[in-house]
């Protein structure tokens, strides 16, 4: 299988999973605020994944890559806030 | 004993003395600059770059056409009447130049077309392969030398880094991201020829002097270049140092020969000022 598609379907999985445990950890207004960075990054990947294909560039991927490291640093902050949330929502209780 | 005589287009950035020692029959492709049709060769890289730096644009490029081929192969039958013609031509997966070429090639006898699947540097390394050949077996068989080139062709090996993302910019080659992010890391694609058509490899990032290094040892490293002789490509703008210390890299992995080779406008339309190539043929 060619790299990127790997590298994508697994940055789609991690950001799915990281947005989805942030959106069932948050409450009131940041659930809302985790909606819209997560559509947001999902779109981000999804035009860059399209543009990529269907335009015929020769940037050896410079800009996917670039959104790829976005959308990793996004999902690393995400699942941070998630586990935080988590850990003290639990510990309030 | 009929003479065979080699053509091929301007794209093979061929330098003039090498044109002019082997007498290869060299056809202009086409540049197309505020709407106006100039023969390669006709209007200097530096214009074409002037060109840029005033409207953000790039000239656009076109294909040698029928005609001009019908004009250059009754050109070479006049002045060598009997004559054996072997066109060694730009990739027809980039270009419609071999497409006509083949069209023109219907009314001609004695003329035979190779696709060499390349471009600049390693349509010339090609092109002088043939015309080394020549020189050192004047008497061998159209067929046999025809052979020998067309053995050649998936041999040839082709990489550059263009100097900067603008002219790729202009062209649509690059995104608006890849645009934005190359300039501000310092990120330069690789450009190969792959199967004729010109592909982006891997990324480079750094100053010029540094990546134009490790171009060529990764290309060395990746191909097992004939050391009898390696071909450099500049585009204007390259610095003199990093020519110097090219070659001196080149001297120290073995190479008997190295030739400079200047991008012409066909070519540095793709690539920009202070672009930096390399061709050879594999053993």
């Amino acid at each position: 299988m060619e790299r990127i598609v790997w590298l994508s379907a697994l940055t789609y999985f991690l950001l799915v999973a990281s947005f989805t445990f942030s959106y069932y950890v948050s409450k009131g207004r940041s659930k809302m605020v985790v909606i819209v960075i997560g559509v947001g990054a999902l779109a981000l990947l999804s035009w860059s994944l399209i543009d990529n294909a269907v335009m015929d560039y020769q940037d050896a991927n410079i800009g996917l890559g670039l959104v790829l490291y976005l959308i990793w640093i996004i999902t690393f902050f995400s699942f941070l806030f998630a586990i935080f949330t988590f850990f003290f929502s639990k510990k309030g209780k | 004993m009929k003479r065979i005589i080699l053509s091929t287009e301007s794209g093979a950035d061929l330098p003039k003395d090498l044109v002019e020692k082997h007498q290869i029959q060299v056809v202009p492709m086409h540049v197309i600059m505020e709407g106006k049709d100039y023969l390669d060769g006709q209007l200097s890289v530096e214009e074409v770059f002037d060109y840029h730096s005033r409207t953000k644009k790039i000239p656009s490029t076109a294909a040698t056409n029928v005609h001009e081929y019908e004009d250059l192969f009754t050109k070479i039958r006049t002045e060598f009447p009997d004559s054996i013609i072997i066109h060694i031509g730009y990739t027809s997966k980039a270009s419609a130049s071999f497409q006509s070429a083949l069209i023109a090639a219907e009314n001609f006898e004695n003329l035979f077309l190779i696709d060499t699947l390349n471009v600049t540097g390693g349509l010339a390394a090609i092109v002088m392969y043939a015309a080394t050949l020549l020189e050192e077996e004047p008497s061998i068989e159209p067929v046999r030398l025809i052979e020998k080139v067309e053995s050649i062709v998936p041999k040839a090996r082709l990489a550059f880094l263009p100097g900067s993302l603008d002219f790729l910019k202009a062209g649509g080659r690059v995104s608006n991201l890849a645009y934005i992010g190359g300039a501000l890391l310092k990120i330069k694609p690789c450009i190969e020829l792959k199967e004729g058509k010109l592909v982006s490899t891997r990324k480079y990032r750094g100053k010029m002097s540094i990546v134009a290094e490790k171009l060529l040892r990764d290309y060395l490293d990746e191909y097992d270049i004939d050391r009898k002789q390696l071909y450099l490509i500049y585009s204007v703008g390259l610095d003199e140092s990093i020519k110097r210390q090219m070659e001196e890299i080149a001297k120290e992995t073995g190479f008997e020969n190295v030739t400079w080779m200047q991008a012409g406008a066909m070519i540095s339309t793709h690539a920009g000022p202070g672009g930096f190539g390399i061709a050879g043929l594999e053993k």
